[in-house]
């Protein structure tokens, strides 16, 4: 498949916040307080909503499917961005796959 | 779309000892560590003193070191010790600057070194009443966030005094024999305890340009999720390693944020130039009341 989402990024990947972490909503944005590094991180209203599929148990195809309907984007180019993200959220621990 | 932006918090750790450095440590207090001791807390400056802080923040025994006078001792315990115990007991308590502004406040936020105190003497010295220069004790009423500043107080580097009070020298004392600061006496003191709490109007948050040669007076609206930020990485904390403590005051200042106006403010560091930056404060606060 063209441009397929990284490996560790299995359609059928679900996620939850690590326990470690705490998230507030605020205006349309999002603030991520990182416990263990006492980092901060910033979410734009996409990331916003990306985090709260991601909080609900959807998979990751059923993000994109959902993203998709939301936003006037190719389902390509929002697949990329997305698992962009996804991976990003992972590997700063903010975010962990339910095995 | 879909960016992630980040921002530290603490300075860094010493697994050997401190719990963390703390990020509101000021350039010239950039020596402090805070240890556990049993069940109690020891907030330490090195070289020059300890405080031993109970576990509930309700005692605080001073152990300062030979040399230590009692300018220094005061100046540790106003500036630096009381406002963590107070946000240890559940106070948000930013470090910054505050002026009155028609019937609020306005607070000035910055690392050390960005003109906090000067700008806040600059309006002083404008005739504006100054609410502190140094601590801010935010308070959530449900409806409105006010402002109880902590102590009126000016603590000026020499060139910053000559150059504000040229024409009215103040009466100085010295802040700490550490330091060539210098504290500006007030003729009269001036009742701003928790009963003279003011609306806050705006927070500022005190940028440069990226361009030193820029000479531009730049404001601009910060959202909600960077005043958060800016609140968190202000607030005064004994220990920034209580992830109760911080999941608590992360939780009030999330409620506070989107009730407080927020800019980031740019402009020249000359101090011919700060009756312009008063008058944009000024301009932008009036808009918006």
């Amino acid at each position: 498949m063209k441009n397929a989402m990284p490996g560790r990024l299995h359609p059928l990947a679900r996620f939850t916040p690590s326990p470690k972490v705490i998230a507030k909503a605020i205006g349309d944005e999002m603030v991520i307080l990182d416990l263990n590094s006492s980092t901060y991180f910033g979410l734009d209203p996409v990331g916003v909503r990306v985090w709260q599929l991601m909080s609900e148990n959807k998979t990751m195809s059923g993000i994109c499917e959902t993203l998709v309907a939301e936003y006037d984007v190719t389902h390509e180019r929002l697949q990329q961005d997305v698992a962009r993200l996804v991976d990003d959220l992972l590997k700063r621990k903010l975010m962990t796959i339910v095995e | 779309m879909l960016s992630i932006s980040e921002a530290r918090h603490d300075a860094g750790h010493d697994p050997a000892l401190a719990i963390a450095v703390d990020p509101t440590a000021t350039m010239e207090e950039n020596q402090i560590s805070v240890l556990r001791s049993g069940p109690d807390y020891l907030l330490r400056f090195l070289g020059l003193a300890e405080f031993r802080i109970s576990a509930d923040a309700g005692q605080v025994e001073a152990m300062p070191h030979p040399g230590c006078n009692q300018e220094t001792l005061t100046h540790l315990l106003l500036d630096q010790v009381l406002p963590r115990v107070l946000g240890h007991r559940g106070q948000v308590v930013l470090h910054g600057g505050a002026v009155r502004v028609g019937e609020g406040a306005v607070a000035f936020l910055g690392v050390s070194g960005s003109g906090k105190s000067t700008l806040a003497a600059s309006f002083q010295e404008a005739g504006f009443e100054l609410l502190s220069d140094d601590g801010l004790v935010l308070i959530d009423d449900g409806n409105r966030v006010l402002v109880s500043p902590t102590y009126q107080s000016l603590r000026l580097w020499p060139e910053s005094i000559q150059a504000l009070f040229d024409r009215h020298p103040p009466r100085l004392a010295p802040v700490a024999h550490y330091s060539s600061k210098q504290r500006v006496a007030f003729s009269q003191a001036t009742d701003v305890g928790p009963t003279a709490a003011l609306r806050l109007e705006a927070i500022f948050l005190l940028t440069e340009h990226e361009d030193e040669l820029d000479e531009r007076v730049i404001i601009m609206a910060a959202g909600p999720a960077a005043t958060l930020m800016a609140l968190m990485q202000n607030a005064f904390r004994l220990d920034v390693a209580d992830e109760g403590r911080t999941t608590r005051l992360f939780a009030a200042a999330g409620d506070m944020a989107e009730r407080i106006p927020v800019y980031s403010l740019a402009y020249p560091r000359d101090f011919m130039q700060l009756a312009s930056v008063r008058q944009a404060i000024v301009t932008v606060v009036k808009e918006q009341q």
